[in-house]
């Protein structure tokens, strides 16, 4: 939430610069590797992918798993109802599950932080008159609220991810009025407008940059969001639909076969969870680097420990 | 206070007819209730009974202004799936709701309190990495995928409690759980948080100089900073639990609360009870809402009521 000070960059410079201090760092680390296995698998489905997603092989229904008996090497992680390859499939889900979030996180997140800059920057009744709106919807039932939405206009890509943006928009919005009000009472803001300087001038150039990394790990935190969303949704038949693929969508097929083919279900859930454990790790991670405050407590309480998560 | 509450109280009343309002405006512009309440092969003749009979035939206006003066009056019209009034439908299936949410809820409070005291109390060390790692899983695991999980490894593997349905205590247990663990992750994190800027404050310093215990210490005096800040996280929980959890917990579970009717009135295409629901959890959340403002502003001299917006 600080201006970035001269201490901070010195400390960057000591330490080698962000690649580095993330490469030090387990968890991010972790969170890095996971993030760029989801955005390979999603980029190279096709390629990585051991089968077709989609070929239906009616002998060599619901295999299971290599590790279990009757198992086999082509089919790692078994097969569906249908015989088509799990580990296939999760590759390909892996589109999904980064394009949603992708997509809503950037329509929140632009249309929250316009209407954030706004309210921060006009203030008094502009400002009373959007903060109410944003304190209404955030009253609102969510998941309850989507569901109904969905059911009515009818579930596909397009209106699940606008649905979830709806859904995140004011986090954005909150968070950039909250920061901006903040930045307009630094003495380097009034000594901008005392000597002269046009308002775009101040907010491009005095305010603006004190926004970026808070809400870049907003993104962050909130792409974990979605992506945990879109899945529920899925997983409920209001999200994406077949033939598009979707982990959430497969836990849904798979919970028929709950008794005698639980990897069905297994190895889904499993993706949904790595990918949105690796996010939320990145996403802490980031807080912490962020912001020098954080970064202090953090390290003043946990003395040996630099991160917590490392556990 | 007085002045206070009644603010609060028409702020609520605003959420919620807001929320009617945007149900609505979903419901009869951008969606087509009748197209989706009647099965395809119906015809123009279907169509033209139906909307007279929901009084889609009438000015859009019109329809608003009745719609909301019945909803004041919690009349959503019937459902079209049960054949009686959707608030009698919602009504009957709120208290299975209210004991899996109270349940869940305060299987979430409780652990998420002790994990973030014991491991607010010693950062760094063994039990906090521990918890942190616990509390880290509880939030990025899928709800619904937990549930399944749970389902095939207790139920099915171990054979301790049922599947899914309703009846007695061993039926709670399951999805009470699952809707807990969230919940368990948030509040631990703030739990643990404050009790470390708590401990750092002089005042417990000085109440450790002067001799008293540590467990008096974490007990009385971190205690009370930190249940501030782990009351108001606990209001937004119990709001995510009410109108996210539910839904899918009770979907997995099939247990026979609101969420699960909602499901159920969907894929039957009954719109007016879903809407009903909708309505009730409404009003649950904006009550909600006013309890955790009155209660943080009792726990937090701080806080002025004419303050608060």
């Amino acid at each position: 939430m600080k201006p970035a000070s001269a201490g901070s960059r010195s400390e960057r410079r000591r330490s080698g610069g962000w690649l580095m201090r993330i490469v030090r760092d387990p968890t991010a680390l972790f969170g890095v590797l996971v993030l760029a296995l989801l955005v390979a698998a999603a980029l190279f489905a096709p390629i990585i992918a051991p089968l077709d997603p989609n070929k239906q092989d009616l002998a060599a229904r619901l295999l299971p798993p290599f590790y279990a008996e009757g198992g086999s090497a082509e089919h790692l992680l078994g097969t569906d109802q249908l015989g088509r390859d799990v580990l296939s499939r999760i590759v390909h889900g892996a589109r999904i599950s980064l394009t949603i979030p992708l997509v809503s996180v950037t329509l929140a997140g632009v249309f929250g932080t316009a209407v954030g800059l706004l309210a921060g920057y006009r203030g008094g009744k502009t400002d009373a008159f959007i903060m109410r709106i944003v304190d209404t919807l955030f009253s609102f039932p969510g998941l309850l609220l989507a569901l109904t939405i969905l059911a009515v206009v009818g579930p596909s890509f397009w209106t699940l991810a606008i649905v979830l943006s709806l859904r995140i928009w004011m986090v954005f919005a909150r968070m950039t009025r909250g920061l901006v009000l903040s930045a307009r009472e630094a003495e380097y803001v009034e000594a901008a407008e005392l000597v002269g300087a046009s308002p775009v001038r101040i907010m491009l150039r005095h305010i603006a940059p004190n926004l970026t990394a808070p809400l870049l790990t907003l993104a962050v935190l909130e792409s974990a969001h979605v992506i945990l969303s879109e899945a529920a949704l899925s997983f409920l038949g209001l999200g994406i639909q077949p033939p598009q693929m979707s982990w959430g969508l497969d836990v849904a097929i798979g919970r028929q076969y709950v008794f005698s083919a639980p990897w069905l279900i297994i190895f889904p859930g499993l993706a949904i969870a790595v990918a949105v454990l690796g996010i939320n790790l990145l996403a802490g991670w980031l807080r912490v680097a962020a912001d020098p405050q954080e970064s202090a407590k953090r390290f003043a309480a946990a003395a040996d420990a630099p991160s917590a998560w490392s556990g | 206070m007085g002045r206070y509450l009644l603010k609060r109280l028409s702020q609520a009343v605003l959420v919620v007819i807001s929320v009617m309002v945007v149900v609505f405006v979903v419901t009869r512009l951008i969606g087509d209730p009748v197209a989706v309440m009647l099965p395809l092969e119906a015809t123009e003749e279907n169509r033209a009974l139906l909307e007279a009979q929901l009084g889609l035939d009438r000015p859009i206006l019109t329809q608003l202004a009745d719609y909301v003066a019945d909803a004041v009056r919690f009349d959503l019209g019937d459902s079209l799936w049960q054949r009686r009034p959707a608030m009698d439908v919602v009504l009957e299936r709120l208290p299975p709701t209210l004991l899996l949410v109270a349940a869940g809820f305060a299987f979430g409070v409780l652990l998420g309190v002790v994990i973030g005291v014991v491991s607010g109390m010693r950062p760094g060390g063994w039990v906090d990495r521990a918890a942190v790692t616990f509390v880290l899983l509880g939030v990025s695991l899928p709800q619904f995928w937990i549930g399944l999980v749970f389902i095939v490894f207790f139920s099915v593997g171990l054979g301790w409690f049922p599947t899914s349905g309703s009846g007695g205590i061993e039926y709670l247990v399951l999805p009470g759980v699952v809707l807990g663990l969230p919940v368990v992750g948030r509040i631990a994190l703030v739990t643990r948080s404050s009790m470390i800027d708590e401990l750092n404050t002089q005042h417990v310093k000085d109440a450790t100089a002067r001799g008293v215990s540590r467990a008096r210490i974490v007990m009385v005096h971190a205690m009370k900073g930190a249940g501030i800040a782990t009351i108001t996280i606990a209001g937004w929980e119990l709001i995510g639990v009410l109108a996210g959890g539910a839904v899918v917990v009770e979907t997995v579970y099939a247990w026979p609360g609101i969420g699960f009717t909602a499901m159920q009135a969907i894929e039957r295409h009954d719109i007016i009870l879903v809407q009903a629901v909708v309505f009730v959890v409404a009003i649950m959340v904006v009550t909600i809402n006013i309890i955790v403002d009155i209660a943080y502003t009792m726990l937090d001299p701080r806080v002025k009521f004419d303050r608060v917006s």
